[in-house]
């Protein structure tokens, strides 16, 4: 079974990859990604209001199925990351023969082992909100470190 | 896991390259396997003896 995508995506793929994760970074420090490309959109479910009682300090209500307004740039470019990450990393090489193939397995297993590593020291030393940054970087650490794991094997390999 | 895959490729005036075109893989990866650098899957080991006239058990045995 081919699940591998053509050698022609993969420059594109990777020029796209590497330029989006800047851009995100710059939006989200800067807090704008949410300002941009306001539109109506139809949410299945979202936060819509908070709550304060004498007993706790907030209980955020939820409603669903209902139009929202949302900046839509963030979605496009979490989108545009996952997609060029999956795509960059999963691109078949020149010759894509069973060394390739397991240099791009182990690079997965250590992938996992080092996100999941990162993300038990979080979950230990990282509390409250600042802890929902480190969910939202967890999106895309996996693929990122994959596609950096699997590039430097390759240059190994090539250089051999 | 030792192999003669460099002794029997010298032996039929075979390069790196010559072989991984006949077995379409990559130069790098006929060199892993002479350098004991990777051990290849049981199809490209009876490809290689194929190509090599010889069977799989002269390329490659256990230490």
């Amino acid at each position: 079974m081919n699940l591998l995508f053509n050698y022609k995506f993969k420059k594109i793929s990777g020029w796209v990859f590497y330029l989006s994760i800047p851009v995100s970074l710059y939006l989200l420090f800067t807090d704008s990604y949410d300002k941009l490309l306001v539109t109506r959109v139809y949410a299945l479910f979202s936060f819509e209001k908070t709550i304060i009682t004498e007993h706790t300090k907030n209980i955020i209500g939820s409603n669903g199925f209902h139009w929202i307004k949302n900046g839509l740039l963030d979605e496009m470019l979490t989108t545009l990351i996952i997609v060029s990450g999956l795509i960059n990393s999963f691109c078949k090489e020149i010759v894509e023969d069973e060394l390739i193939s397991k240099l791009r397995s182990d690079s997965l297993t250590l992938s996992l082992y080092f996100n999941y590593g990162i993300l038990i020291l979080a979950n230990i030393l990282i509390y409250e909100l600042t802890f929902y940054y480190v969910l939202v970087f967890n999106l895309f650490m996996i693929i990122l470190f994959f596609n950096l794991i699997f590039k430097f094997k390759l240059y190994q390999h090539y250089k051999s | 896991m030792n192999n003669k895959l460099k002794i029997y490729r010298v032996k039929y005036n075979y390069t790196q390259d010559d072989l991984s075109k006949k077995l379409k893989v990559s130069r790098q990866t006929i060199n892993a396997i002479e350098n004991n650098k990777y051990f290849p899957s049981l199809e490209l080991g009876l490809q290689l003896a194929k190509i090599l006239d010889c069977k799989v058990d002269d390329l490659f045995s256990l230490d």
